[in-house]
């Protein structure tokens, strides 16, 4: 197991090289600079020419790629400031990160309890009415935008109700919880189907194995057969989706973000790339690989305990 | 008794004299409304739709940064609000030499810094050397303009050349006073909570959400009625509306004009329809063919139903717009600009170089709405004309980057101007911005330009800017459009709050009713 | 060969009742509901009275009538013949970017899930560089790259969409490899090829089929999402995920342009979903207990 981590974290530390080099190469191949865009329309040539002295980007793009990977490790210098808000990318990045945690964390844990109550609840009792109904349900709910979601929940939940606050992040702990409760759930509607999707689908692949029904000829009783190995073993994919959309709710989230006022990292990253500020895609894009990178590893870490059969060696 | 009583007569009409005398000028004038201001309150409003950039006066472009520091801190002078003229701001006057080289202007006293620190010579020889170095504003200002403190009260800017447009461009947010002690000591630190010595500062600042202001104290002139002002960020149109209806915000901004009249029949609020110094355009590329053709540009121009526009994109909220500068200081009320007339459009078009119809492409920023619907209203509109239209959505940094590299048929653009003088929006017709843009020149205009920035009276100068004006009327290289005006919902218990033409606001002026 | 698997045979046919018909009804309904909607979108679409791009600005913003059948938008456009037009191209691009990105996918992962090893490494490396990057980012870029017409949304579409497939039948087979009837067929010979292609794949794959069906409006709401930050279809195309975003602005005040267009999001999208669970329950049919 030693070796297999040591190895996870050699690759790990390949793929981080991978993805500066590619986001490097990426992002400068797109037209545009942050100069034309930081400055006004009528500011005459020379000025511009004399921001893109300043970040360097008038050299030789193999040293624009040394300077950009310096900025990465020291924040204060030039490559590592962000051109659109003159601070530390370091620092622009980490101020958005705490509102996209907690929404993350907050909307994988609703989502996670609608997929639970939905593909339990449903795959009990297949083919039957109710199973129908939800399948068709969740099927709807993936099917409608995200900013339809979240614009009926705020004209319900908040603006009839009074129940929660419209939009914005709030001022302290307690407060963010009340202002994301809405968002969360935007996002958990859609998460939450597709989880409970294929959490009903593994529950039912797995109910039908030759060693449930030996364990229930065995004598075993119904609900330690159910809980001990029926639901144990079915975990293997809905884990697998929610490590995905563990990732997604990191980075994806633009809309529901802009719809409810959230100052979050996906519409810093959108911003930063219609923007083109450079350090902090940077910087933004190498903390999505560690968060990403960590779940994909925590992820095949835990296969093993869910399926002792695959085994990492 | 006599004496007596009419020494007590006497001392009574001293007696109101002296009182009348002191009571401030606010609870005698209030220009908005019959009531009385009331000091105290928050107000909740919503900023533009990005967030704030950058809090150092003489960097950004975005207009949350910009109203924002407007109201932090001072600057030498202010747009007035009919932004027919500019007031002095922290400098209490000024006079020009005979020669019009030197320029000396005398400090208010009182200018006090939010800290409680006064306001020096120092700090303001600071910010403006730091404002004509300043890579994103400095070129508003000659190149060899020299500031010179003369004692603790008085400066001078000595200029190699008379500059008619000095006084105007120093009416703007860049020329914003800092602390220069503050500011050396604390370092780049020092934009998280800036210390200016305007009517409000920084009490805490949220990026991405929202910024809260509160009345600096120490302010030199009248204190702002509001306790705080708390400025959301809200992009999305519809929840800005739904939060303002719901009572969350008492002032939105940006009100979609789809809903202003919606907003406006409301109970307790009213929409304000506030003329701007803005134009939307669209620029043609006069080198590539067949945009070289005059003809075709006039043909362009003259089947363009700027009216229908306006009903269909701004629900009638608009003028149409008759030459590329904003209705703004020597702006020429007789000039005709290109009212639609289909049958001299198919006239041009057969004077013209083109025999058929042809293909052309209008480019724009594909996440302004206003701008695809104006696009998909071309498309049917010269379609009668023969031209077919093609709508190619893009990035916005992608467009201007094909904008400034001539690589373009039609670019759908705007103009706008934060200060009063005219030269801003002018430097579209400047070769140096129509060269790189489309590789052609005017010289007629380029002399006339560079000759009016020496013309300090105002009817030569205004003159030349008409003559301009009709130069480039001939020229026609932009399709001018419409000026759109900025909503801006406002509750009926908010009073003072006028949006300028240069589009920021004075929140010293406002107040909240119960 | 013999045949081994659930497909064919019932090995404990002893106190269950199956019920496993040879095409599932689901199977059926969706494969009907496709059928239909094709019909009307290609067909239906030159029936209409109004073409969908015919600006109308005396009428509106109307709601539906005798006239417009489901009212107008801001230009005056007829929403009915929008929407069928619509329909079209956005069959058009469920169809094609799910089958390449689901094609792609399956094989990838079920490679890199049966044989392990480096191929396996290599490839969820550079899933996890890929998925480092947010799907949209990816996608603004390769769109400023290409432009903003069809092809270039398919190829970005498809760059980011292989990867849940490639995950989710990875972490299949590697269960599924290891069970009874795979160590049996080995011991009768089976070579590897066969044994992944014809008994593995088949059974792991029922979870990527779900996630298909839901992704195949997952792209079309890509495309309006993309339309909202200003790198979508150019107009004035008729596609529903354009509409959306064009009708956003209009929702408080007429939200028939919105709400029109997402209502055939949800029936095409729900019938896609029922065909995919049809397919699910034709490749690893449930039973129903006697007893539960």
């Amino acid at each position: 197991m030693n070796s297999y981590l040591l190895q996870r974290l050699l690759q790990f530390i390949a793929v981080l090289l991978g993805i500066t080099i590619f986001t490097f190469c990426l992002i400068r191949l797109i037209p545009g600079d942050p100069c034309r865009m930081t400055h006004g329309q009528f500011v005459p040539a020379e000025a511009i020419e004399r921001c893109r002295m300043k970040y360097g980007l008038d050299k030789p793009i193999l040293q624009q790629f040394f300077i950009s990977f310096g900025g990465l490790f020291s924040s204060s210098s030039i490559a590592g400031q962000s051109i659109v808000y003159q601070r530390p990318a370091m620092s622009v990045f980490a101020e958005r990160l705490p509102a996209t945690l907690l929404l993350a964390g907050y909307s994988c844990i609703l989502a996670v309890l609608i997929a639970l109550v939905i593909g339990l609840s449903t795959a009990v009792r297949p083919g039957s009415l109710f199973d129908r109904s939800m399948s068709g349900a969740t099927a709807a709910a993936l099917t409608l935008p995200s900013f339809v979601i979240g614009l009926l929940l705020i004209i319900v939940f908040s603006l009839k109700l009074h129940l929660f606050p419209t939009s914005g992040y709030g001022k302290s702990f307690w407060d963010h919880l009340r202002h994301l409760f809405l968002p969360a759930l935007t996002l958990a509607i859609s998460n939450g189907a597709m989880l409970a999707r294929v959490l009903r689908r593994s529950l039912l692949n797995v109910m039908d194995s030759p060693y449930i029904l030996t364990a229930h000829a065995k004598g075993v009783p119904k609900r330690q057969v159910f809980v001990h190995h029926v639901f144990r073993n079915s975990l293997i994919s809905p884990v697998t989706l929610l490590g995905l959309q563990i990732a997604w709710l990191c980075s994806g989230t633009v809309v529901v973000e802009t719809v409810f006022a959230l100052p979050g990292l996906g519409s810093l990253m959108v911003q930063s790339v219609l923007d083109r500020d450079y350090p902090v895609i940077q910087i933004t894009v190498i903390c999505f690989a560690v968060i990403v990178g960590s779940t994909s590893l925590l992820i095949d870490l835990i296969y093993p305990w869910i399926d002792p059969r695959v085994r990492h060696d | 008794m006599q004496p007596l009583l009419f020494r007590l007569q006497y001392v009574m009409m001293v007696w109101m004299i002296l009182i009348t005398s002191c009571i401030p000028a606010s609870s005698v004038v209030s220009s908005t409304s019959a009531a009385n201001p009331k000091s105290g309150r928050r107000l909740v409003m919503t900023l533009d739709l990005k967030p704030i950039s950058t809090l150092d006066p003489v960097v950004p472009s975005d207009n949350s940064a910009i109203w924002t520091i407007l109201n932090l801190y001072d600057q030498l002078f202010r747009v007035a609000k009919d932004a027919q003229s500019v007031e002095p701001d922290a400098v209490e006057r000024y006079e020009v030499s005979d020669d019009s080289l030197t320029y000396s202007f005398v400090l208010r006293d009182g200018l006090t810094f939010s800290d409680g620190t006064p306001v020096t010579m120092d700090d303001v020889i600071f910010s403006l050397q730091r404002m004509l170095s300043s890579e994103h504003w400095g070129w508003l200002f000659p190149e060899d303009a020299v500031v010179q403190a003369v004692d603790a009260d008085s400066f001078r800017i000595r200029l190699s050349q008379p500059n008619a447009s000095l006084i105007n461009n120093l009416a703007g947010f860049w020329s914003s006073i800092i602390p220069r002690e503050s500011f050396e000591t604390i370092g780049v630190n020092f934009w998280e909570k800036p210390i200016g010595s305007g009517p409000f500062r920084v009490k805490e600042w949220v990026r991405g959400d929202h910024i809260t202001l509160e009345r600096n104290p120490y302010y030199w002139g009248e204190p702002a009625y509001l306790d705080e002002v708390e400025l959301h960020l809200v992009t999305d149109d519809n929840i800005r509306m739904l939060k303002f209806q719901a009572g969350e915000l008492d002032v939105a901004t940006n009100v979609p004009f789809n809903q202003v009249a919606a907003i406006d029949a409301l109970d307790s609020a009213s929409v304000q329809i506030a003329p701007l110094l803005s134009v939307d355009f669209i620029a043609m590329n006069a080198s590539r063919p067949p945009l070289d053709d005059v003809n075709v540009r006039m043909a362009l121009n003259y089947a363009t139903d700027k009216q229908a526009i306006i009903d269909a994109v701004l629900f009638g909220f608009g003028e149409q717009a008759t030459m590329n500068w904003p209705k703004m200081m020597f702006w020429d009320e007789q000039s005709p600009g290109y009212p639609y007339n289909l049958d001299l459009a198919r006239e041009y078009l057969r004077k013209s170089s083109v025999t058929n119809g042809f293909e052309i492409t209008y480019a724009y920023r594909g996440d302004s709405i206003p701008d695809a619907q104006i696009g998909v209203l071309l498309q049917e509109q010269w379609s009668q004309i023969g031209i077919d239209v093609q709508l190619e959505p893009m990035e916005a940094t992608i467009l201007r980057e094909r904008l400034f590299s001539n690589d373009f048929d039609l670019v759908k653009a705007f103009n706008s101007s934060d200060v009063i003088d005219p030269s801003q929006p002018t430097a579209s017709f400047l070769c140096r911005m129509t060269q790189p843009v489309m590789g052609v020149c005017h010289e007629g205009i380029e002399q006339l330009y560079a000759g009016s920035e020496t013309m300090l009276a105002r009817e030569e100068r205004e003159a030349a800017f008409h003559e301009m004006m009709r130069m480039a009327q001939e020229w026609a290289i932009y399709i001018p459009v419409y000026y759109a005006p900025a909503r801006t919902a406002i509750s009926d218990r908010v009073h003072g709050f006028q949006v300028l033409p240069t589009g920021n606001f004075r929140l010293w002026e406002v107040w909240v009713e119960n | 060969m013999i045949e081994l698997g659930y497909l064919k045979e019932d090995w404990a046919a002893e106190g269950t009742r199956k019920v496993r018909p040879r095409f599932p009804a689901a199977l059926v309904l969706g494969t009907v509901g496709v059928i239909v909607l094709s019909l009307l979108f290609m067909i239906g679409a030159h029936f209409l009275s109004y073409a969908p791009n015919d600006q109308d600005m005396d009428n509106r913003l109307q709601a539906p009538g005798p006239l417009h059948w489901l009212g107008t938008d801001n230009y005056g456009r007829d929403l009915f013949s929008r929407l069928l037009h619509g329909g079209r191209i956005d069959f058009q691009i469920a169809i094609i970017a799910t089958f390449f990105t689901f094609t792609i996918g399956m094989t990838l992962g079920a490679l890199a899930g049966f044989y392990e090893g480096l191929l396996d490494t290599l490839l969820m490396r550079v899933v996890d560089v890929l998925i480092a990057f947010p799907d949209l980012i990816l996608v603004i870029v390769i769109v400023g790259l290409l432009g903003q017409d069809l092809l270039g949304l398919y190829i970005a579409l498809g760059l980011v969409g292989w990867v849940p497939y490639a995950r989710l039948v990875r972490a299949e087979i590697l269960t599924a490899k290891h069970r009874d009837y795979i160590l049996a067929a080995r011991a009768l010979g089976c070579n590897n090829s066969r044994l992944l292609w014809h008994h593995l794949l088949p059974h792991s794959i029922s979870q990527a089929i779900i996630y298909a069906t839901s992704s195949v409006i997952f792209n079309i709401l890509a495309i309006s999402s993309l339309g909202y930050l200003g790198v979508g279809i150019r107009p004035p195309q008729a596609e529903w995920g354009a509409m959306i975003a064009e009708g956003r602005s209009f929702i408080l005040s007429a939200p028939a342009l919105v709400l029109f267009p997402v209502l055939m999001l949800t029936v095409t999208g729900v019938t896609f979903s029922v065909l995919g669970d049809g397919l699910a329950e034709l490749l690893q049919p449930i039973r129903k207990r006697l007893s539960h």
